[in-house]
């Protein structure tokens, strides 16, 4: 088993890019566990048709304790498992909080050791504001983490956050920086700016996913890319990105 | 599960099964709290604290830094302080406040252990649970930890270790003297006793043990851990009455783990229920049954397995259920904290622990695993 964090900017397209590796892992016959940790719990939506779950949140918030594994874990797209953690009421309540309660009941409730995944994607909101969003860094979590990033300013300084904290974290023994995905949105010079970022940070680009029509196209259908259009250059571009991910964890 | 209570006490936390579990192992334990809860981990729950030094601190968390995640404070006094100290290990336990900023206390104690060089456990209290998950997260850790290999050649003895054992449950001592006599009186000999009259060499030494006796719920993970490493087999249970030592003694020396606890008394409730930690309550009950034909039920409270309660026996911790519960009987046998709830048409026979009422009893508490206290509880249970 393979367990790895995604993180970047809010909008930056983590859910999307996730959400269509697990697709490729699926194809390729592996078991796939996709966590969304965000309270949006939107993370796996084109997994399944874009119908909504329980988060773990939810059931914790309806039913205390009184549920089971099963009912926080539903399969999608040739037999993905997707959970949400889910949140607090927007507004209120502890966001952060919020996903290391999901994670830890996910764990409890005994999800690795019950469905034995091949790969774990723990797929975390926006930046590492607080101690709640550093969870799936944390020992026993991720082997990995990687930052999705465009060049454009703002995903690029959000990255480069993510990966600082990854750095101040090496020494408490957290899940170090794998590399960065350039998800491109076409802004001049997009391919310089990320590798400038990646040797700040003595990192690599461990793939590339071009702005593509087609993944809104899939988004709209409630759909990826990869089950959409599985013989397009983006779905090639995501499983190789997915190939990639999976070498640099064998190293 | 509700867990409401307004009338009664409520049970020692799971801060205070850490510190009395870790209380005699000459350890540096912090509690990772803003301050002045001191005294309920280590007196108000610990009757010890005035027979000997033991190292707790608690680290004097202030709203400032929880606020800004400023671990490195805590990290850099624990080191400090085991400078000083130099203790054989070090303990940090979470508190509510810390539990709510989601601090990674697994994270502090890897950084701990890197600076200083010394053995550092991370437990995962947060006041919020009761001391039974605090003590079972001690035990199993300390097992796992010092419990490495066997030493000794067979001695030709038999020998049991007792695991589980803190004053919250075994009030004192004299009580871990009786369970040493029962051994004895069925031709086994006590190793170690985690965690009373323990040190480090002593959980060192429970690989060369026979057998494992889990004096409370709180020892049972270890138990586990302990016959899938070794193959010790275990039993758990408590020395009350003659026919259920007898079959506490047979399971000991079975070579198997056996539930002692699967008690059928037919059809309908009994009329007796008795309130408290599910090992101890259990052991009474089926003693009450072995040796006087006597029925009851059992109300645990606190963390158990529900594999060891019976269909007449009830796991809740909330006030107006156990109430409810409590209407069903004409004699409950519990804490003198529960009176309150007892309704006036069923008896009351006084039965103390330190997990519910501290010392205010301390001097009340039976030792049933004596013939002398069983026979006189017995005397007041069935008294009309």
């Amino acid at each position: 088993m393979v367990k790895i964090a995604v993180y970047g900017k809010g909008g930056i397209g983590k859910s999307t890019t996730v959400s269509n590796m697990s697709a490729c892992l699926a194809d390729k016959g592996l078991k796939v566990l996709q966590i969304g940790c965000d309270p949006k719990a939107d993370s796996t939506l084109s997994l399944h048709g874009g119908v909504r779950l329980p988060s773990v949140l939810d059931l914790i918030r309806e039913k205390d304790d009184d549920f089971t594994l099963d009912d926080m874990i539903i399969k999608g797209y040739k037999g993905v498992l997707c959970a949400e953690a889910g949140g607090p009421v927007p507004g209120v309540g502890c966001a952060g909080r919020g996903v290391i309660t999901a994670l830890e009941k996910l764990q409890d409730k005994g999800v690795y050791e019950k469905y034995h995944p091949d790969v774990v994607f723990y797929d975390v909101l926006g930046d590492v504001v607080c101690g709640g969003f550093s969870m799936p860094m944390r020992k026993g979590y991720a082997d990995k983490i990687y930052i999705v990033t465009s060049g454009e300013n703002m995903s690029i300084y959000a990255a480069a956050n993510i990966a600082a904290a990854s750095r101040n974290f090496a020494s408490r023994g957290y899940a170090p920086l794998g590399g960065f995905i350039l998800n491109r949105r076409n802004v001049k010079n997009e391919d310089e700016k990320v590798k400038e970022l990646c040797a700040d940070f003595d990192s690599k680009i461990i793939g590339a996913i071009d702005r593509s029509q087609l993944i809104l196209t899939a988004e709209e259908k409630g759909k990826t890319a990869v089950e959409l259009f599985p013989d397009s250059d983006i779905a090639d571009e995501y499983r190789i990105l997915a190939e990639n991910i999976l070498l640099d964890l064998k190293k | 599960m509700l867990r409401h209570a307004s009338i009664t006490s409520i049970y020692a936390a799971d801060t205070s099964g850490v510190a009395s579990a870790l209380f005699e192992l000459g350890g540096l334990t912090v509690i990772h709290d803003p301050s002045g809860c001191n005294s309920t981990y280590t007196t108000h729950d610990e009757p010890r604290w005035a027979d000997f030094d033991s190292m707790f601190y608690v680290s004097g968390l202030t709203e400032k830094d929880a606020i800004m995640g400023n671990d490195e404070k805590v990290i850099s006094d624990l080191a400090y302080t085991a400078e000083r100290l130099n203790p054989e290990f070090i303990a940090i336990c979470g508190s509510p406040m810390p539990m709510m900023v989601g601090t990674d206390f697994d994270a502090l104690a890897y950084e701990t252990e890197k600076r200083t060089g010394i053995k550092t456990f991370a437990f995962h209290t947060n006041g919020m649970n009761d001391y039974i998950s605090g003590e079972e997260e001690a035990f199993y850790e300390l097992v796992k930890y010092y419990s490495i290999e066997k030493h000794s050649e067979e001695s030709g003895d038999f020998l049991v270790n007792v695991i589980g054992a803190t004053p919250i449950d075994m009030t004192d001592y004299s009580h871990i003297k009786s369970i040493s006599d029962f051994l004895e009186k069925h031709k086994m000999k006590l190793n170690s006793c985690l965690s009373m009259g323990c040190k480090i060499p002593d959980i060192e030494k429970i690989p060369d043990a026979d057998a494992n006796l889990a004096v409370s719920y709180s020892g049972i993970k270890a138990c586990e851990y302990l016959n899938k490493k070794f193959g010790q087999n275990y039993a758990a249970g408590l020395p009350f009455g003659e026919k259920f030592s007898e079959k506490l003694a047979d399971a000991l020396k079975s070579g198997k783990n056996i539930n002692l606890f699967n008690r059928d008394f037919g059809s309908g409730f009994p009329d007796i229920v008795i309130e408290g930690e599910s090992v101890f309550s259990l052991s009474l009950s089926s003693a009450l049954y072995d040796d006087f034909n006597i029925g009851s039920s059992v109300i645990c409270p606190l963390k158990t397995d529900k594999n060891f309660l019976g269909k007449n026996d009830f796991s809740v911790s909330d006030e107006n259920e156990e109430k409810k519960i409590y209407k069903n009987f004409k004699t409950a046998v519990a804490d003198n904290l529960y009176k309150p709830i007892i309704p006036k048409n069923c008896r009351f026979v006084s039965l103390p622990s330190v997990g519910f009422s501290g010392r205010c009893f301390l001097g009340q508490i039976p030792d049933l695993s004596r013939k002398s206290d069983f026979q006189n509880l017995v005397k007041k249970i069935i008294s009309k």
